[in-house]
């Protein structure tokens, strides 16, 4: 275990429970900016509420022991595991719901936890970030199999085809974190359109490629 | 050695006129201020430099212009080594945030 000294004095630098784990990771995500005032605040904030020790203190530390210190922290509380759940890019919408508010956060891993399992915030603020996380995936997983499931049993879920006049089972679009693979750049819906003549066509039977977010 | 927040404030006045020094480079130090200084001079900063001593060092003003202009050199000198101003410089590199 690596200490962190911070003005002669040592620290243990361990692993966050969840609860703490949360509200670090919050912390850590302020650092991404591009004004050097509030990546000062955010960086003094971090390891001042990591150590326990008011911001004020860690203001007038020396910069290499600030940078070492969150650098450390970073280090040791960062998952093991790779999780497709912390893989899928972030959502290009980042605007706040309405019933948003500071440290929500933690209150839905809480909420999903909780509700999943049947346990108590204690044991749930107690968890390892790698657990937690872990079922967390699997509940939104079971979750979305589920409905699927219930999606597969109902009329809308086969529209019908003018053209080939049947009805063609239409699945349920899943989350992105469950269609999202490093290695397609791009979505089928994203591809650039383009119109060619029908004298240019190719003849015969068209092969299409599998839809990447579709399950088949 | 300085805080974070000074740290930034004198590196934004030096940024721009750090020379690249490799980690095997032997430097003339009259030669490294001078091309500190020049660069200033020619951007019409030649304040800055006083500033940055300033900041770095915690003397004033006063005490700064009443110094030979070798014992400020020489301070400068020291406080860029011993602010580990270099490092500072990799650091910002690495967080992209200048």
């Amino acid at each position: 275990m690596e200490n962190i000294s911070i003005r002669d004095k040592e620290y243990p630098c361990i692993r966050c429970k969840l609860r703490r784990w949360i509200k670090l990771e919050v912390l850590r995500r302020t650092l991404n900016t591009k004004s050097i005032t509030k990546y000062c605040d955010a960086l003094i904030a971090y390891v001042s509420f990591y150590l326990e020790v008011p911001a004020i203190e860690i203001e007038e530390i020396p910069w290499t022991d600030l940078v070492d210190a969150y650098s450390k922290i970073s280090s040791v509380n960062t998952p093991n595991l790779d999780l497709p759940l912390y893989k899928a890019p972030a959502s290009k919408n980042n605007k706040k719901e309405i019933w948003d508010y500071d440290g929500r956060t933690w209150f839905i891993w809480l909420h999903e936890l909780a509700h999943a399992y049947g346990w108590s915030i204690e044991y749930v603020a107690e968890l390892d970030v790698d657990d937690a996380a872990s079922l967390l995936q699997e509940i939104y997983t079971q979750e979305q199999l589920d409905k699927e499931f219930v999606w597969s049993t109902t009329e809308i879920a086969y529209p019908y085809n003018e053209t080939s006049k049947t009805s063609d089972f239409h699945p349920l679009s899943r989350p992105d974190w469950m269609t999202y693979d490093p290695n397609i750049i791009k979505k089928v819906e994203d591809l650039q359109h383009t119109k060619i003549l029908k004298s240019l066509l190719p003849m015969g039977m068209v092969v299409r490629q599998e839809r990447p977010d579709v399950a088949h | 050695m300085l805080p974070i927040r000074k740290m930034f404030r004198v590196y934004m006045l030096l940024k721009d006129h750090l020379p690249e020094i490799g980690k095997e480079d032997t430097v003339d130090m009259l030669d490294f201020v001078g091309t500190i200084i020049d660069s200033m001079n020619r951007v019409g900063k030649s304040a800055d430099f006083t500033t940055v001593v300033i900041e770095m060092s915690g003397k004033e003003l006063s005490e700064i212009q009443n110094m030979p202009v070798e014992k400020v050199i020489g301070l400068f000198v020291s406080n860029l080594i011993e602010n580990k101003v270099f490092e500072f410089r990799m650091f910002v590199n690495q967080i992209d945030l200048v």
